[in-house]
């Protein structure tokens, strides 16, 4: 068997035809819209590909298929039929078609062949049937010349030359490029042995010549010692023959290796069109399957997105589009009568904004009612109608990304959003990023993502740190700055700066680390100011070490989640160098000034003695990330006489427990940075926290995410519909209560 | 030096030129069908294992102890890198990461994990080289303070692993090997790589 690259011949034609078919799809509505017989050319050729790469692999309905296909493009470009919206939907149909087809491993073709060979009949036939049955317009004739000539205008063409690479060995490949940039550095050592070389044989120079102004002296005058002085003389011109050979080998080196490492880097970003080149496909087939008229703006095709990245956003921008022709866009009598134009813009952009990728996906529709959807809250008990009333515009709309939320049809009449937005949301997380709604009542909608540009090279500030070299995300950073020695002072044993008038709390980055130095804390002047606002705290570090870009690296998940870190990256010297999770630290700083702990010794003895005190006040950890639950949460467990601590997210509660002693933890499910899944099964996995009775209180009433939740090793599942009735309470006495008596500190 | 040491996989065979040469030719060289079922028989017959006449083990120096690994287990030993700690995770046993021939591998004191005698030494040997073992998934680096080589041993003058556990070395222990010139040899244990990285592992985290 010959080296496919680790790829079956099966899954190469499904590779291949899958590149095909998402051209076809684009390539047909394009020319559906502008009738352009230079247009068919290439989507003959994918067919005539999927047709030849299908006679490979015996696939003899593919075959057929792309055969009746091409033969109909073949028609349409020589004139004989013209492009009609009825032959575009049976081209379209059977392009799904070979589509799905490639999404079929190759154990599951018998069975897709089965359940689908009465379509691929049926779509064969009709593309045979003569077209003058279907329509009649005149033919679009183009002159012979001209199609020969015409500039290619679909992708198509670049994407049939792509191969396809695993993700790993692009990975290895980017890892070597990064090793042979080093090896070529590396290669100055044999320059400098060069140079020694040349210098030792300058002094057998030196040497030799006084030997013979000595031996001259005494009257000899011997041909070896002159024979010798050449041959050194020869063997240093050699030297230095070889040194400038060497230099050069040490340039070009350089220059390839890095030329090679910027190539592998680059090779991992894509424009952002490659996620939108099936949408238009989408919004086609929907707004005619729905009866709206939608345009399609795409802006922003050319912005560069990492691969990664763009994989992962098909379908939540799928998503997102077909959810605002479904519920967002009016019918075209709808939107006369509201005075609109009858066809609704559709709008998917892509831009670069501060380090970020923005994704925006915006209609011109009727946009959501948030009364309907506060009333829709409380009549699904998912909050108490004073809560509804408390809760804010982006509160109240974060409801919407609640799976199954607003499947309901009444919902989507009125409201008319939600339908498995939960998708997007958690997707958007999964890769460092937010997913926003924004709405104006009868105006539009507007999904908006902030996403990392990619995961793979990242702009960093390096900092020293009790001997450390840590990164911190440029983009995270607020400023830095070194302050006067005698502008930092402490107040009530805390550090603190001016800035801009303002008064910004200091913590020692070592300290917060966990990393023992021996340098007094005061000692540090080089402060890193992250957060914004209000909340701006300075990180003390022994000194910056210059700004680098950093080939980001997963983290060994054999250290698990580390606190305070987001990644790893080998710098240009070679040198590991470990990236800060400054959402994080921002977290545990906050945190500790908080409770103190930065504050001194004294206090938090203080606290550990009231801690093991046999009359310990029963302690409550909150963890969620709406304010107003919290709120509602703390109110509940303070009225039973707990002491409440709260936490933001997963990973904030995670800091915050490890921190403290807590008899019971109440954690939500969707939670950005660490989810409440996650959160609890860390927590079991803590020897000490074992017994911590953790009752989880989530919008997701859903058995599989009820399993799933207890599963991870939550004590108690409830949904926040308990907050109405005494259904949290009593699970909070129940829970409490046993544990006390099992724990014997009662 | 004014410049970093090459870290380089150090070649266990002859260096240089020559060293090259030779390996060439040794690879290169066409196999008759007599030697090709020789060496197929050979390859077969490795798993028996105790049929072996001889192995190869790498010997190195940790301060003051000397130890060994079987050769097929050492996946790579090479010039040592500085190692970064690791926030609320680097330990006496996990000092942190390196960067190993482009792959950031964890890195761990044999010392602190064993237990060794490092004669004062802790953490300030000379750390020449790491020693890296394990799968792919699960590499580990370990600094030792200086390389042998890799020695043939004859399989009839090893000794079985102490039965007694006196500290964690002899739990990670293979077998006991005797090296050097006869009648000047000394026992060394032959680590065995699997429990070794088991063993860091669990201190990992």
């Amino acid at each position: 068997m010959s080296d496919l690259g680790g790829f079956s011949l099966h899954e190469l034609f499904r590779a291949e035809a899958e590149a095909h078919a998402s051209a076809l799809s684009e390539g047909l509505v394009r020319l559906e819209a502008a009738s352009d017989a230079a247009a068919v050319e290439p989507l003959m050729r994918a067919a005539h590909s999927i047709k030849g790469a299908a006679r490979v692999v015996g696939l003899d309905a593919a075959v057929a298929l792309a055969h009746a296909m091409e033969d109909v493009l073949v028609a349409m470009q020589r004139g004989r039929e013209a492009v009609a919206s009825a032959r575009i939907d049976q081209l379209l149909k059977a392009t799904d078609l070979l589509a799905g087809l490639s999404r079929v491993d190759e154990a599951g073709i018998a069975a897709w062949l089965g359940a689908n060979g009465g379509a691929i009949d049926a779509v064969v036939a009709a593309l045979r049937a003569p077209a003058a049955e279907i329509v009649a317009p005149a033919p679009v004739v183009p002159e012979p010349g001209v199609v020969a000539s015409a500039v290619d205008p679909a992708p198509a063409a670049t994407r049939a030359a792509s191969v396809r690479v695993t993700a790993e060995k692009l990975d290895r490949l980017l890892q070597l490029a990064g090793e042979s940039m080093l090896e070529s550095r590396r290669l100055e050592a044999l320059r400098e042995g060069a140079l020694e070389l040349k210098r030792a044989l300058h002094e057998v120079e030196d040497e030799l010549d006084r030997v013979r102004g000595e031996l001259r002296g005494a009257g000899l005058e011997p041909a070896v010692v002159a024979r010798a002085r050449r041959l050194v003389d020869r063997g240093r011109d050699g030297v230095v023959g070889h040194l400038l050979a060497i230099e050069g080998a040490i340039r070009r080196g350089e220059e390839t290796s890095t030329a090679l490492y910027h190539e592998v880097l680059s090779s991992r970003m894509r424009p952002f069109s490659d996620a939108t080149g099936s949408l238009a496909r989408a919004v086609r087939d929907l707004a005619r399957q729905l009866g709206k008229e939608v345009r399609l703006e795409i802006a922003g095709e050319s912005v560069p997105v990492d691969r990664d990245i763009l994989a992962r956003l098909d379908a939540p921008l799928n998503h997102l589009v077909r959810n605002a022709i479904d519920h967002g866009v009016e019918t075209p009598d709808e939107r006369r009568a509201a005075g609109k134009d009858p066809q609704a813009t559709l709008r998917v952009e892509a831009r670069h904004h501060a380090g970020m990728l923005l994704v925006r996906v915006s209609d011109d529709g009727r946009g959501i009612d948030l009364d309907a959807l506060r009333e829709r809250i409380v009549r699904r008990a998912l909050a108490s109608g004073e809560m509804a009333a408390a809760m804010d515009r982006q509160e109240l709309l974060e409801f919407l990304f609640l799976p199954g939320f607003s499947t309901a049809r009444q919902v989507t009449e009125v409201s008319g959003r939600g339908v498995g937005l939960d998708v997007v949301q958690s997707t958007a997380r999964e890769i460092g990023g937010t997913a926003r709604i924004e709405t104006e009542l009868g105006r539009g909608t507007a999904f908006e993502l902030e996403l990392p540009i990619t995961l793979s090279v990242m702009r960093a500030l390096l900092v020293d740190v009790a001997g450390e070299t840590l990164a911190f995300p440029l983009a995270r950073i607020e400023r830095v700055v070194q302050p006067e020695h005698a502008s930092i002072e402490s107040v009530e044993g805390r550090s603190q700066f001016m800035l801009e008038g303002a008064s910004v709390g200091v913590v020692d980055a070592a300290r917060v680390l966990g990393l023992p130095s021996a340098r007094r804390p005061d000692a540090r002047e080089s402060i890193v100011v992250l957060g914004s606002g209000e909340e701006r705290y300075g990180f003390a570090v022994d000194a910056f070490a210059g700004e680098e870009d950093l080939v980001v690296r997963a983290l060994d998940p054999r250290l698990g989640k580390v606190p305070h870190l987001s990644a790893a990256a080998v710098r240009e010297s070679g040198e590991p160098v470990l990236i800060l999770d400054t959402e994080d630290i921002l977290q545990s700083v906050r945190q500790s000034l908080g409770a103190g702990t930065l504050r001194g010794a004294a206090r938090a003895s203080a606290a550990s003695a009231l801690a093991s005190g046999a009359d310990a006040v029963l302690r409550a950890l909150v963890v969620d990330d709406s304010a107003t639950v919290r709120e509602v949460e703390r109110q509940i467990l303070a009225r039973m006489g707990f002491e409440v601590e709260t936490a933001v997210d997963g990973m904030d509660g995670w800091n915050t427990l490890r921190a403290g002693r807590f008899d019971l933890v109440v954690s939500d499910i969707d939670m950005p940075r660490m989810n409440g899944i996650e959160f609890v099964r860390l927590l079991r996995a803590e020897p000490r926290f074992a017994r911590v009775p953790v009752i989880v209180v989530s919008y997701k009433d859903r058995e599989e995410d009820r399993l799933a939740g207890l599963e991870a090793g939550a004590t108690a599942y409830l949904t926040k519909g308990a907050f109405q009735d005494s259904g949290f309470t009593d699970a909070v006495r129940a829970l409490v209560g046993a544990g006390r008596a099992k724990g014997g500190t009662a | 030096m004014p410049n970093d040491p090459p870290s380089t996989p150090e070649p266990l065979a002859p260096r240089g030129e020559s060293g090259v040469a030779w390996m060439r030719a040794l690879l290169d060289r066409p196999l008759g069908p007599e030697e090709l079922a020789a060496n197929t028989a050979l390859v077969a017959a490795r798993p028996a294992g105790e049929a072996q006449r001889t192995r190869g083990v790498l010997l190195f120096r940790i301060g003051a102890e000397r130890l060994g690994l079987e050769a097929e287990s050492a996946h790579r030993v090479v010039r040592s890198s500085p190692v970064r700690r690791v926030p609320h995770r680097s330990n006496a046993v996990f000092e942190g990461l390196a960067n190993i021939a482009g792959e950031l591998t964890p890195v761990a004191s044999l010392a602190a994990a064993l237990g060794l005698e490092t004669g004062g030494l802790e953490g300030g040997g000379a750390r020449t080289h790491f020693v890296v073992i394990g799968p792919p998934a699960a590499r580990w680096g370990f600094a030792v303070d200086s390389v042998e080589g890799v020695r043939s041993i004859d399989a009839a003058r090893t000794l079985p692993a102490p039965a007694t556990v006196r500290h964690a070395a002899d739990g990670c222990t293979k077998f006991l090997a005797a090296v050097g010139e006869s009648g000047r040899e000394s026992t060394v244990a032959v680590l065995d790589a699997d429990r070794v990285a088991a063993l860091l592992a669990r201190r990992l985290g």
